[in-house]
């Protein structure tokens, strides 16, 4: 029952580093790469860290390759795309207000940047969790996540971000 | 922007719920999939291969009471073009054969663009007795997300709103999860209060109703009418099981989309399944915006009788069967 136990965590893995256009792919790579890579895993105990770092590494390469340039889930400098939802609960605006600035730039980090913060917050690991699943010292990782967010808060603030982003490819 | 809303939306992205279809596409990668073998590369294998009928089980939402669900038995013959005309007597003759078995316990869901929207547990008995639970994930279904380009739900699996409808004998008790804040959790109703509208006519906000009223008049429900969907203008093809089965495909126009259906009626002539997407559509209807369904049944020969809720209990679905990790469960 391997697949059936570690399928949806994979899948919210891949999602919160890919999204979710992306992150059955992913999974299905990911649980392939496994497959493949079974005999060079001799500790059977040791197999969710270890698939969860291939998941990493799968998910990095997706973004490298993929090379998408960022792109907006809604456009937020139109006031009618926010208006056009119903406003069914209090929070809701407020949340979807907030996913149209941030997602933006969760896709404008590097794939590095995204999984750290995707391990840590998105995945509720901890940082030597975390560095275990990118194959680096906890230092590291510490210091890699503290640049993610504030790269991450860099790209919210920064109005131009938009405009200097090219089409999607 | 503060740092409690970045923090959230990275949870957010933590919680995406995996497509149904998620556990069947991985098997079939791993099958295609050139191989190592070790003991415990072996070990994946046969607990893979064992775990399949369960695991397809999965995909469709029958969890623990699907022992005639699997994958296709093999087809004794190539897909031959058929009439919508065909295709409709056939599917009506299997509705009818499956609510004639003494006991029906049937698997619905329903999902907008790849997000599920709807789970539905059906127990049916010949005599009309039905015990129908609904789930709703609200921030799905009910949010029109789908209304917006490129857009997704706010949150999946947070907000799910639970019905529960049990007809038994002449008494149709229903309750909701959560339940209201006053007045008794379960409800007994007179049939002629419920409104009289069949689930074609009813939105996706008014399913409810729609789907009390088909609960306690006993009507085995297979979603928004699908009878509907079996058009005059259908590419229809038919293809013969080996096992005696048919699957029925319809491939048809829907406003700017397509409709695909497939229907599966077992040897027995008893209606196994239906599925359906809807396909390169330019704009999702705003009145019932399900994009994809499917449901599963599974015929019981001598299933226990339905009986009255226990009304002084609260509501709870694992009462009258429900699997415990059955989808949409954590609302």
């Amino acid at each position: 029952m391997l697949v059936e136990q570690h399928a949806a965590v994979t899948y919210r893995l891949a999602a919160a580093i890919v999204g979710t256009a992306d992150a059955a792919d992913v999974t299905q790579e990911t649980f392939v790469a496994a497959w493949q890579q079974l005999p060079k895993l001799r500790d059977g105990g040791a197999f969710e860290p270890w698939l969860r770092r291939i998941c990493v590494n799968r998910a990095r390469n997706w973004l490298r390759a993929r090379n998408r340039r960022p792109q907006a889930v809604l456009d937020i400098g139109d006031d009618r795309a926010v208006e056009a939802l119903p406003d069914l609960r209090g929070d809701f605006r407020g949340a979807v207000e907030a996913r149209a600035l941030v997602e933006p730039a969760f896709e404008g980090l590097t794939p590095e940047q995204r999984a750290v913060l995707a391990l840590h917050y998105s995945m509720g690991l901890s940082i030597a969790e975390a560095a275990d699943a990118l194959g680096i010292r906890v230092g590291t990782a510490k210091s890699r996540l503290n640049a993610a967010l504030t790269a991450l808060r860099r790209e919210i603030e920064n109005p131009l971000r938009d405009v200097e982003t090219e089409p999607a490819s | 922007m503060t740092q409690d809303r970045i923090v959230e939306y990275l949870r957010w992205r933590g919680r995406a719920e995996p497509p149904v279809t998620l556990v069947p596409s991985i098997l079939g990668a791993i099958d295609g999939a050139p191989t190592a073998r070790s003991w415990f590369a072996a070990h994946l294998r046969v607990v893979a291969a064992a775990g399949a009928v369960v695991l397809v089980a999965v995909a469709a939402l029958l969890l623990g009471q699907s022992p005639n669900v699997g994958p296709p038995p093999p087809s004794s013959s190539t897909p031959v073009e058929a009439t919508p005309a065909e295709m409709r007597d056939a599917v009506e003759r299997a509705v009818e054969t499956l609510l004639e078995s003494p006991g029906v316990r049937g698997v619905q869901s329903t999902s907008i663009l790849g997000e599920l929207a709807v789970v539905r547990w059906i127990d049916h008995r010949r005599n009309g007795d039905q015990v129908l639970v609904q789930r709703t994930d609200l921030d799905v279904a009910e949010t029109g997300w789908w209304l917006i380009p490129d857009s997704e739900p706010p949150a999946t699996g947070r907000n799910v709103l639970t019905y529960i409808w049990v007809t038994a004998g002449e008494t149709f008790h229903w309750a909701r999860i959560p339940v209201w804040d006053e007045g008794p959790a379960w409800v007994l109703t007179d049939l002629d209060e419920l409104p009289n509208r069949t689930p074609a006519e009813a939105g996706a906000a008014a399913a409810p109703a729609a789907a009390a009223r088909a609960a306690a008049q006993g009507v085995l429900l297979l979603g928004p009418n699908p009878l509907e969907l079996l058009v005059e203008d259908g590419t229809v093809e038919r293809q013969d099981r080996a096992d005696g089965g048919v699957v029925w495909t319809m491939t048809s126009p829907h406003r700017d989309g397509t409709y695909e259906q497939e229907w599966r009626v077992g040897p027995s002539g008893e209606l196994e399944a239906w599925s359906w997407d809807l396909v390169d559509v330019t704009a999702i209807p705003e009145d019932r915006p399900y994009t994809s369904g499917q449901v599963t049944f599974t015929v019981m020969s001598d299933p226990e009788p339905i009986t009255p809720p226990d009304t002084d209990a609260a509501p709870d679905p694992a009462d009258f069967g429900l699997p415990e990790d059955f989808p949409l469960g954590a609302g």
